[in-house]
């Protein structure tokens, strides 16, 4: 995946997608899940007791600062993805969490949210 | 009757459908049921859609359903009581739900969910496995429950006691 570097272009295009991702849960566009995606989503139920809401919530609440990777600003594929490091739940367990906006559609698609496999550097943070 | 069917990204409906799961979870063998419909496999990287290959996808509703009946048949298999051990144990001794959720200090709600979603808690679970396998302590859960008229705890401890 692409890593944008620190802009202030490009701290506007994360924004973007972080404003679209809210305006489509705050019309009621609901979450969809991958198989890969619904497997980790139930080993952090099992583990940490996370549901889908602290999934929605955590997407809800992430801003540029949480940025990891993605976001192809040639805008050429069918999917706008974009990778990001947040902590949810009552532990605030770390989570890599990556989705996607549908281009001409409105469906957000998970394809990741489970614990860090190595250590995630946040370009956008501070 | 027609069964659920969900809206594709090509906006025209789908069936859901449902298959029977293994897994292995933390050492731990469990068999449910989930539910899911098809819809062509995005790349995670490349965000380009494949319309040559259909991949199982899930709805947040599918997802909630399927996390609960996965989480219950992995609490089971931890040892607490399965929905249909309760099922069969109230026919047995003819008890309404409510009335054994009232018994085991619950509300009077929660033993008609656990029979319907499975169960959600492994102290609860393992606690309701120990007092069916028990009718004495039952028996004594009954003479403690304050919210059953005498005459119900009578028939219930006569019903326990056969």
């Amino acid at each position: 995946m692409k890593i944008l570097p620190y802009t202030e272009a490009n701290v506007k295009i994360v924004q973007e997608f972080l404003d679209e991702t809210k305006e489509r849960i705050s019309n009621d566009v609901t979450i969809t899940f991958t198989k890969k995606s619904q497997d980790e989503l139930a080993l952090l139920n099992i583990d940490h007791d996370i549901t889908i809401e602290d999934i929605e919530a955590a997407i809800f609440h992430l801003t540029p600062s949480n940025y990891y990777r993605g976001i192809d600003p040639s805008k050429r594929a069918d999917f706008n993805v974009c990778a990001f490091y947040t902590e949810i739940g009552l532990e605030r367990v770390g989570i890599y969490l990556k989705y996607g906006l549908e281009v001409k559609g409105l469906q957000i698609l998970i394809f990741s949210n489970h614990p860090p496999i190595y250590p995630m550097d946040q370009p956008f943070k501070d | 009757m027609a069964g659920r069917q969900v809206l594709t990204r090509e906006n025209t409906f789908t069936d859901e459908l449902q298959r029977a799961v293994e897994k292995e979870f933390r050492g731990i063998h469990i068999t449910y049921d989930e539910v899911y419909y098809l819809d062509y496999e995005v790349d995670e990287e490349t965000g380009m859609i494949n319309r040559q290959v259909l991949v199982e996808h899930y709805t947040k509703e599918q997802t909630a359903r399927n996390l609960k009946a996965m989480k219950s048949a992995y609490l089971v298999e931890k040892g607490a009581v399965s929905p249909a051990e309760i099922i069969n144990f109230r026919k047995k001794y003819n008890i309404a739900a409510s009335v054994l959720s009232l018994i085991l200090g619950f509300s009077k709600i929660t033993i008609s969910n656990i029979e319907n979603e499975g169960i959600t808690s492994l102290p609860s679970g393992r606690f309701i496995r120990l007092v069916l396998k028990d009718r004495s302590l039952l028996a004594e859960y009954v003479g403690y429950c304050t919210t059953l008229e005498e005459k119900k705890k009578k028939e219930l401890l006569e019903k326990l006691m056969v």
